[in-house]
């Protein structure tokens, strides 16, 4: 049984949110103002770019229309952030679960705040820097930093786009809404989480610091390479402030991608291929022998934009190899090599930027692997040893405003960390896990 | 004598120009359109990149502009914009190329 009545004590953040909103939009956010622009050019529905919004972000967030009033707010492209949010898990109950198993279920939570710097520093380089507070992990921090330089020309009639970047994140830099850090549904949950995620599946997020290179020719070809290492080393340290570093990586672990994209009329569409190779130290370690994790993804993105109606659609699907060098000898893996597989399908409408409906379908698949994942805890081990799992979420979206997004989730698993019935040995089932969870997201 | 010809056909023209509308349309670019059309194609004065564009007529490139199209976001992002403001300023950006 849902405990909405919990849901009253949000109130008070959810009607701040909307005293925030529409005082603060006499001043759109530093993009828009930077650009002279409504936020609907770069934007389906925030955070989801078009593709004037690629361009924009290709071109290193610089391009600048003249200004349409003379502010402070104008020359700093400054921004904020308010998330305000409540997650209702089914049972909660269950044999062996303790209340801290979900420390913010039912609870209002305060799920990030913060400031942006998002938009043009000087010439043809530009940033977009989230620093807020994570109301789950209760902490401020480097949420988000790409840094960009980017310079055009032409040969052969066709033209280059290039550019350079300083990130925080695999994936950060991409300019599609297909790749783990702007998927579909862009925001986390406090309820339980299935054991198993691939390293690109944001398992690096604000844990490294990488500089990279892209190009796009012809508006057609994407590619891009970059190297990340671990955040505690040098200028990482500061890409990646306030942010506890779990997973190390030793020396330096290469990224890469390829897209292809087209545009007709009012449709677009791209696939691609991305992957990583990354060393990590097991965890609390810092030298010695490591963990390697090859992943290999390849991602797809359909999108009709027109007046009133919006469409669009994603997949990416990610393969990774695990090698154990070091969990296999600390008896961390009980096999030297493991491979999972996860993937994530998605279609979206929406009615004039303002009700939209997402639907996403997910699965993990994987070896079976019993010191990995039977760990013998309730609610979050797997009595088979196995990551497998499957499920559905469906949201809902309505924007009063082109700024404040309130969205209302449901997500529904039809097998958890390798079973449907009595998944932890304790007898939890895959269904207890499902969660409503209601956002209020505000940009100002 | 037919550069006399040419010349006054010139001239005639140039009489017949609205030279507001002209100054209209470069403003309502400055606003509206240069911080794409300057830095990314089909980028103002670029022949080669308008060719075909201009082969599909004014009325057919005001529509584009209307609607969007690609990376071309509706009325360019600013819906203020009237479609008169709009013939203009693709005018302003056809006569580069002509």
């Amino acid at each position: 049984m849902y405990r909405w009545i919990h849901a009253l004590k949000i109130t008070p953040l959810i009607l701040l949110a909307l005293l925030l909103g529409p005082k603060s939009l006499l001043a759109v956010p530093s993009m828009g103002r930077q650009m002279g622009m409504e936020c609907a050019s770069c934007h389906t529905v925030f955070p989801e770019l078009t593709p004037f919004g690629r361009q924009f972000k290709l071109r290193g967030f610089s391009m600048s229309g003249p200004p349409r009033e003379k502010s402070l707010l104008t020359i700093l492209p400054i921004s904020g952030l308010l998330q305000a949010s409540i997650t209702s898990t089914a049972k909660t109950n269950t044999t062996g679960a303790r209340p801290s198993d979900f420390p913010r279920d039912g609870d209002p939570l305060l799920q990030a705040a913060g400031v942006y710097y998002g938009g043009k520093i000087i010439g043809n380089s530009g940033a977009l820097v989230q620093f807020s507070y994570d109301g789950i992990e209760e902490r401020w921090a480097m949420e988000m930093f790409d840094a960009r330089y980017a310079d055009s020309f032409t040969l052969a009639n066709k033209e280059w786009v290039y550019g350079l970047t300083l990130s925080n994140t695999p994936t950060v830099t991409d300019i599609y809404n297909s790749t783990p850090q702007w998927a579909f549904p862009h925001t986390e949950t406090a309820a339980v989480q299935p054991a198993a995620s691939t390293l690109l599946d944001l398992r690096l997020a604000s844990q490294v610091g990488g500089v990279g290179t892209y190009v796009m020719w012809n508006n057609l070809v994407y590619a891009e390479a970059a190297f990340y290492r671990a955040g505690r080393h040098g200028a990482a340290r500061a890409l990646t402030a306030g942010n506890p570093i779990e997973n190390v990586v030793d020396d330096f672990a290469p990224y890469w991608r390829v897209a292809l994209q087209r545009e007709w009329g009012s449709h677009s569409l791209s696939v691609g291929t991305y992957g990583m190779v990354a060393d990590l130290f097991p965890e609390g370690e810092l030298s010695g022998p490591t963990n390697r994790f090859r992943d290999l993804a390849f991602d797809a993105q359909y999108q009709y934009i027109a007046e009133d109606h919006i469409f669009t659609a994603q997949a990416n699907y990610i393969h990774e190899k695990q090698t154990w060098a070091a969990g296999f000898v600390e008896g961390e893996a009980s096999n030297r090599s493991d491979t999972l597989r996860t993937l994530k399908a998605d279609v979206h409408y929406y009615f004039q930027r303002k009700y939209g409906l997402g639907i996403q379908y997910f699965f993990t698949r994987g070896d079976r692997d019993e010191l990995l994942y039977n760990t013998g805890e309730p609610v979050f081990g797997s009595a088979t040893g196995s990551p497998n799992t499957d499920g559905w979420l469906a949201e809902l979206n309505y924007l009063p405003l082109p700024y404040l997004k309130l969205a209302l989730r449901y997500t529904g698993y039809t097998q958890f960390n390798g079973a449907s019935n009595n998944y932890d040995g304790f007898g939890r089932d895959a269904g207890d896990n499902n969660s409503l969870f209601f956002l209020t997201w505000v940009l100002f | 004598m037919r550069s006399l010809r040419d010349t006054s056909l010139a001239l005639l023209a140039l009489l017949a120009a609205d030279p507001t509308a002209a100054a209209e349309g470069e403003q309502i670019y400055v606003k509206a359109c240069a911080m794409c059309h300057n830095a990314m194609p089909p980028k103002l004065g670029d022949k080669k990149a308008w060719e075909p564009r201009l082969q599909q007529g004014k009325e057919a490139l005001v529509a584009t502009v209307i609607k969007g199209k690609g990376a071309m976001p509706p009325k360019a992002g600013n819906p203020a914009l009237s479609e008169k403001d709009i013939e203009a300023a693709v005018d302003y950006m056809l006569n580069q190329v002509k």
